[in-house]
């Protein structure tokens, strides 16, 4: 984006400097201190759209995440409240997920079927709110807390079960390989065994790990299910795909790695690669090494793909006149990968678990 | 990312509508999350108290969800709760009983321009911003509303006049009326091009 040949109109509606300007966002502020200061001739234009932003934001009125939070939660909660006493179906206090949404799933759909699944089912025992049921050495657990819920397995390996889901596993896995199903979501650490693969079987698809961490969510009520790692890698497929013993079927799937997600489109039936919404760090970054002052844009792009451990692709001739001053740290992956492009003037793009830099150069004007 | 902007943010609205319309109370929620603060914006420009913004803006999703059965799909649904606010802060207002017979009307709109709630400490921009502020208070309340709305809320002509229950033409006729009235009572060279800019 040139933002020298904006007009004050262009700027009230740009919403980068709006965020300069009503949510006094530090990245923006420093980008637009900065941006100021090369662009001298073009203060009168930028002041004055500050000044009308200024004048219709009027008072600063704030509302902070937690009290927004709070506020959401009292109008599900009342709303629940009516809900059970008339319809007697929701299921209250959904609240937990605006917290961890971010960080796991896409946001779409509830969980309440399972729910009524496990109300027709005879026979079960309750404790501490978990259902659990045991036949032919099958144990289910249907976890109906409003809090996840950790079950250890025969193999050691822990699996955090969301609210509203249940998990089906083996009390002894079979020699060859460990195999669980799951309604619902939940969080995998699978303990090592490359001997003895570990499938997490949903109604669509099939993951399949040596040894790592990843969560799984399937509800019926979704448009999607997914699949996000956390460490190690795994291998997902559709159920259809999945590979008959003999056959020589060509199996089509994805690989993911940490930071990726494997997004399963019901209505479509197709297998995507997404990057999670919050990517973590896989290797830690001192703070100080996100700092840049006119470092060649090439070293920064090698920085962050180690820190997240994902691939990042950029014409390397064409970008190796840019340089970049800004401090990255504290910001998550998209606001560092956005400050980048609007510096450099470059767009990005995420292909197959994959970023993708589209940019024309820096050469000076 | 790469698209972002009004486009977008509608048809993220739409989808979670017709969620919450399906009876996912988690879409009602994310609805609120994504507009509180605009909503609580435009509640303040009637009724400075913002605790009693905070609380209609409240009541109003819980009234959305209430009768999900029975509204029709709107077709801007921002605007959609910014009316829906409007005539919750006016309902409550009277049934409180509050001695202010101004907000009898549901249209009253009142922008302050109180220049200690700027936070600008250069001299330069604040000066510009009284000029500003002069200019839209002199304006009738209806043209500066849409102003607001335009540049403020960010609506579209389109949103604006399902909001305003005005034709498009009038709402373009209004920002033009506001243009003018500006020109009539201010020297030239306090309207910037900029102002130009901004009522066409």
């Amino acid at each position: 984006m040139n933002y020298r040949h904006y007009t004050a109109t262009d700027f009230v509606t740009d919403p980068f400097f709006r965020s300069w300007i009503l949510e006094q966002e530090s990245s923006a502020a420093a980008f637009w201190e900065n941006w100021v200061k090369e662009n001298p001739d073009r203060q009168e234009e930028l002041d004055e759209a500050r000044a009308l932003l200024y004048v219709l934001a009027e008072k600063e009125l704030s509302i902070g995440a937690e009290e927004l939070d709070r506020r959401v939660t009292d109008v599900l909660a009342h709303i629940s409240g009516q809900a059970q006493r008339t319809e007697a179906r929701m299921r209250p206090a959904f609240y937990r997920y605006f917290t961890v949404a971010a960080s796991i799933c896409v946001v779409a759909g509830i969980g309440w079927l399972g729910y009524l699944y496990m109300e027709t089912k005879p026979g079960k025992l309750r404790e501490a709110g978990i259902v659990q049921e045991s036949s032919d050495g099958y144990i289910v657990r249907f976890n109906e807390t409003k809090k996840p819920v950790t079950i250890l397995l025969d193999d050691s390996s822990v699996v955090t079960l969301e609210p509203q889901s249940e998990l089906t596993f083996p009390q002894k896995f079979a020699p060859e390989r460990r195999e669980v199903h799951l309604k619902g979501e939940a969080f995998f650490q699978i303990s090592h065994n490359p001997e003895r693969p570990f499938l997490v079987k949903t109604k669509e698809l099939v993951t399949r790990v040596l040894g790592t961490s990843f969560t799984v969510r399937s509800f019926e009520k979704d448009r999607n299910a997914s699949v996000s790692v956390k460490t190690g890698r795994v291998s997902v497929y559709s159920k259809r795909d999945e590979p008959v013993s003999g056959a020589a079927e060509k199996v089509i799937g994805v690989v993911l790695k940490p930071n990726q997600r494997a997004l399963f489109d019901k209505r479509e039936s197709r297998l995507v690669k997404v990057i999670v919404d919050v990517p973590l760090k896989v290797t830690e970054i001192p703070a100080a090494s996100l700092v840049f002052d006119e470092a060649p844009v090439k070293n920064v792009f090698k920085t962050l793909e180690k820190a997240y451990g994902i691939e990042l692709f950029f014409n390397e001739e064409l970008l190796s006149d840019c340089q970049l001053t800004a401090n990255l740290s504290g910001l998550p992956m998209y606001e560092q990968l956005d400050l980048i492009c609007r510096i450099i003037h470059a767009k990005y793009e995420v292909v197959d678990g994959q970023v993708i830099i589209h940019g024309e150069g820096c050469k000076a004007d | 990312m790469m698209t972002s902007g009004g486009n977008s943010s509608q048809s993220r609205d739409t989808r979670l509508w017709k969620e919450l319309v399906q009876g996912n109370d988690r879409a009602l929620g994310q609805l609120m999350h994504f507009h509180f603060k605009a909503l609580l914006h435009y509640g303040f420009k009637f009724v400075k108290d913002e605790a009693f913004v905070k609380d209609c803006i409240q009541e109003v999703f819980i009234d959305l969800w209430n009768s999900r059965e029975r509204v029709a799909e709107p077709t801007h649904v921002k605007a959609y709760l910014l009316v829906s606010v409007r005539r919750k802060i006016a309902r409550n207002r009277r049934t409180m009983r509050l001695a202010d017979d101004s907000l009898h009307d549901e249209y009253a709109f009142s922008i302050e321009f109180s220049p200690e709630w700027w936070m600008i400490r250069d001299e330069t921009l604040a000066r510009k911003a009284q000029v500003v502020s002069e200019m839209l208070a002199a304006l009738p309340v209806r043209q500066r509303e849409v102003i607001y709305l335009k540049y403020y809320q960010e609506l579209s002509r389109e949103e604006i006049s399902a909001m305003l229950n005005i034709t498009p033409q009038t709402v373009s006729n209004l920002l033009q009326m506001a243009y003018g009235q500006l020109r009539k009572r201010f020297s030239p060279t306090a309207i910037s091009a900029f102002l130009v800019l901004l009522f066409s």
